[in-house]
């Protein structure tokens, strides 16, 4: 019974894993490092992706912080009418551009991540390169991007805040008025 | 984990802005209003009330933002003891404090007592709170959140989702409030079961949290997915792992709940007795409460009252416009690379902007054009007044909407050799209009940079006024306004005493200086105050009876809009293929026509018609009503011009570097090649940052619209209704604008 039951718990648990870069999208194993690659949002879409990157000594688990990591896309479907307008902090390069993933990027330092100019969507490849000592290779990963989120979609809940707002005053008033009438009246 | 990464590790602190600010504000709120109520009740508030609730914030904001925070996702230990943070050591320690009182005594006076004061006051709310923090409640809330989350389904989506993540800290931190609420009871609440309760309620949450703790710790294999798929960062299995965060459940876990128990226990079973500070007579009388004044401040205060403080900060500003001047007449005509073509179209506006909302008008108060005009002087001594048929602001309006079409026409912000030109322009117009005309003819009704910072200045959170009218009232001299021999006084003739509001007002301090009583300071205002009363201003009137004040805030808010909407993708490709269709020049006049319209005539059309529909219930002229509203819409279109200011400043803050480098090379004074591949800081908050700012704006906006209403009329409905319309349909476009990608020409093309 307490099998099932543990069982039953483990297929209704999300069979993803979240590092404050992401969700993972995919592991690398290569010359004795396992790199994990982290992405968000995750399904990815047109916009900056953020990529983070955990490299890791096999088989001893140990975090590589001393690798050096850059990341590139690059767009294999054909061009999309539906290019979108990146942000000035990430801003496009031209395709297979290694960008450097630093600790600096996320709050976990023993990840390396960058944003990645992803423009349209489609489908793209990214490609993650690493150079630690006498290893040096490269490797990459299909991404499927989805068409971006309408900013609305995103930012409602601020914009909500107005009529939330407004409710609140609206109830404070019916509060005072209900005080007021409540409220004995004042002899001289 | 090698040396390298633990000490990698644990310094894996992420800087979240929402919380820290929110903790941050949490804590001075608290501590101004303990700080009172230390003076007033001692015995009630020592020192250990303020270290505890400021320690049980401290100990949040670890928890969310320490390492514990970033390997959470790998290891369920790390997340055990993140999570017995925020439920058992937060809680109580913040509840030590007596929170309410002081929370309620530090806030604003005015807010606490209109905004707040009816929700407390409401008997339906009391009796929701006291149903709330009920142990008979909160215990099995508490419990039932407690199991609720530990589920494998909504623990791994906490985990997955960084927004559910935030849910799930929420809901631990507030049952775990109301649970520990009873068991602390802060003062001055009172207890809804005797004392003795506390220890079965203790018991009960301790039971609970003992038969998870050895579920986790007995259970044979990985309970949570997403462990079982982490990388495994230590030499850790996955089962030891939740072996461990069991541990620390049970053991830290059952300490947190049985201590206060046995204190509990222990107090009940002991003789009681009595405080000998309970007596009210030993109550100390509350000091007066004093508003902010800028000038009595601690380090600051004495600095801007020092004699060159003003001196000082125009010089340094007007040695920054000689060097914009010079790069933009004789610099590349670039404008990323040039001084003119970033420090005063991104620092400047942004900065002065920031200023305007944190405090006041203090770009006036550093303007290097004045200091200009002073040195002029000596050669130009002013003998004439200004022409009485130009006291009005409209020809500031038509030199602001003249320089805001300029601007967008001829690209201004694109041309360094332009921009020098205008400062020289400025320069020349102040020493010039002021060498001729007495006072400051110049500030007061031609700058439009001017005109700008009085219009957004009356939004700002302080104003040059009295300390204490009765001063005022004995004084016979006024000085203020007329100066003595060794200070001059008001040049915008503003008289102190019926000074209200920032309008007009270029934050000089003469008026501070020639007072000999020292009763004027840069005191904190209420928002809005002036804007709602509309009292009769020394020198500036009632705004309802000036339409030409009136049209300076419309097109100062339209402006802001379509200033914005300019910079937009799709109004520039809207731009390019109207000039495809129709030719450049056509083109250009079509363009002209729409800036008119939408800056001019659409905002004074908009007004007359929301006053003249107003006007129907109120029986006044729809001049006078759209002039009284019209400077309602202030705070809506500052929002707006912030908005769009910070999102350049932030973009462009580090522009000026290469271009330093850049000068520094051409002069012979330095070798380094500039680099400029500028990185522009990420802000992916930024749009929120925006969002919030035009909601603040029109809130600011509609309540005052409203508080004016209700001042005209009692059925005040049917006058707010097409002020608020008008508000509305503005932030919806700025929300819309915002959303817009930017075209962003400016530091970030360089050659």
């Amino acid at each position: 019974m307490r099998k099932i039951l543990a069982f039953a718990l483990f297929l209704s648990a999300p069979p993803l894993l979240r590092a404050d870069g992401g969700i993972t999208i995919g592991q690398i194993d290569r010359d004795g490092l396992r790199v994990t690659v982290f992405a968000a949002p995750v399904p990815v879409r047109a916009g900056p992706l953020d990529v983070t990157l955990l490299a890791q000594e096999m088989p001893s688990h140990r975090p590589v912080t001393d690798a050096i990591i850059a990341c590139s896309v690059q767009k294999l479907s054909p061009p999309s009418p539906n290019s979108v307008r990146l942000p000035a902090w990430c801003s496009a390069v031209a395709p297979g551009t290694r960008i450097p993933a630093t600790s600096a990027h996320s709050g976990n330092k023993l990840l390396s991540g960058a944003y990645l100019p992803l423009a349209e969507p489609g489908r793209w490849e990214l490609g993650v390169h690493v150079a630690r000592g006498r290893t040096n290779f490269s490797a990459s990963l299909p991404l499927d991007v989805a068409a971006p989120r309408h900013p609305l979609s995103i930012w409602w809940p601020l914009v909500a805040l107005v009529p939330a707002a407004i409710l609140l005053y609206i109830w404070r008033a019916f509060l005072l008025r209900a005080r007021r009438a409540g409220s004995p009246v004042r002899r001289p | 984990m090698t040396g390298l990464a633990a000490e990698q590790a644990l310094f894996s602190w992420a800087f979240e802005p929402v919380p820290a600010i929110g903790l941050l504000a949490a804590a001075a709120v608290y501590f101004l209003g303990w700080r009172s109520l230390h003076a007033q009740v001692p015995w009630r508030f020592p020192v250990e009330r303020l270290v505890s609730f400021l320690g049980g914030l401290a100990v949040i904001f670890v928890a969310l933002a320490s390492p514990l925070d970033a390997f959470a996702g790998w290891l369920l230990v790390v997340h055990m003891v993140q999570h017995l943070l925020l439920t058992m050591v937060a809680p109580p320690l913040l509840l030590l404090g007596w929170p309410m009182l002081p929370l309620l005594s530090g806030l604003p006076r005015g807010f606490a007592r209109d905004g707040l004061a009816p929700f407390l006051n409401s008997p339906a709310l009391h009796r929701f709170g006291r149903f709330l923090v009920h142990p008979l409640f909160a215990g099995p809330l508490f419990i039932v959140s407690n199991l609720a989350w530990h589920v494998p389904a909504l623990y791994d989506l906490a985990l997955m989702s960084s927004g559910w993540h935030q849910v799930e800290h929420l809901c631990f931190l507030g049952t775990a409030l109301l649970f520990w609420w009873p068991v602390i009871q802060p003062w001055p609440s009172r207890p809804a079961l005797p004392r003795w309760a506390m220890i079965p309620y203790l018991l009960a949450a301790d039971l609970q949290n003992t038969a998870l703790a050895a579920f986790l710790s007995f259970y044979d294999s990985v309970f949570y997915q997403t462990y079982a798929l982490a990388p495994r960062i230590s030499g850790l299995s996955a089962l030891d792992d939740q072996a461990g965060a069991g541990a620390v459940m049970w053991v830290p876990g059952s300490m947190a709940y049985l201590i206060p128990a046995g204190i509990i226990a222990m107090r009940w079973l002991s003789p009681r007795r009595r405080s000998r500070h309970e007596s009210p007579s030993q109550r100390v009388p509350a000091p007066p409460r004093r508003r902010f004044d800028l000038l009595r401040a601690p380090v600051l205060g004495p600095v801007m009252r020092w004699k060159y403080f003003r001196p000082v900060l125009q010089s340094v500003m007007f040695v920054l416009a000689a060097a914009v001047v010079l790069d933009g007449l004789f610099g590349p005509q670039a404008s990323p690379v040039n001084l003119a073509g970033v420090l005063p179209w991104l620092h400047w506006s942004g900065f002065s902007a920031l200023a305007l909302l944190a405090a006041g008008n203090l770009f006036c108060m550093a303007c290097p054009f004045t200091l200009a005009r002073d040195l002029g002087r000596k050669i130009f001594p002013s003998t004439r007044e200004w022409p009485r048929a130009l006291r009005s602001k409209w020809f500031a309006v038509a030199l602001l909407a003249g320089f805001f079409w300029a601007y967008e026409f001829w690209d201004l912000w694109d041309s360094p050799w332009w921009t020098a030109w205008i400062l020289i322009f400025y320069f020349s117009g102040a020493v010039l209009v002021d060498g001729i005309f007495k006072n400051a003819s110049y500030c007061k009704y031609v700058c439009p940079i001017g005109q700008f910072n009085f219009v957004a200045s009356l939004v700002s959170p302080m104003e040059v006024r009295v300390r204490e009218a009765d001063v005022c009232s004995t004084c016979r001299t006024h000085d203020c306004i007329r100066g003595n021999d060794s200070r001059r006084g008001c040049e915008l003739l503003l008289f102190q005493p019926r000074k209200s509001g920032n309008m007009d007002c270029t934050f000089c301090l003469d008026c501070v200086k020639a007072c000999p009583h020292d009763n004027v300071g840069i005191l904190a205002v209420p928002p809005g105050r002036d804007l709602v009363a509309d009292p009769r201003r020394s020198s500036v009137g009632q705004f309802a009876h000036r339409p030409d004040l009136a049209a300076l805030v419309l097109v100062f808010v339209f402006a802001a809009f379509a200033n914005i909407a300019a910079m937009t993708a799709p109004v520039r490709e809207m731009e390019e293929a109207v000039r495809r269709i129709v030719g450049p020049q056509a083109a250009g006049i079509a363009w002209c026509a729409v800036f008119v319209f939408s800056v001019v005539a659409l905002p004074l059309a908009l007004a007359w018609t929301c006053g003249w529909l107003s006007a129907i219930t109120t029986g006044q002229k729809p001049s006078t009503v759209a002039g009284g509203f019209s400077a309602a819409l202030a705070p809506l279109g500052f929002a707006m011009w912030v908005a769009h200011v910070s999102f350049h400043l932030f973009s462009g803050i580090l522009t000026p570097w290469p271009i330093i480098l850049r000068i520094a090379r051409d002069l012979g004074l330095g070798t380094a090649s500039p680099d400029w591949n500028v990185s522009v800081p990420v802000f992916e908050g930024l749009p929120g940052l925006q969002i919030l700012l035009l909601d603040a704006g029109l809130l600011y906006s509609l309540w005052v619209l409203w508080r004016k209403s209700r001042a005209l009329t009692d059925r005040a409905l049917p006058v707010f209704l097409p002020w608020a319309l008008l508000a509305a349909a503005l932030y919806a476009a700025g929300i819309w604008l915002i959303f817009q990608p930017i075209d962003m020409p400016l530091a970030l093309n360089p050659p």
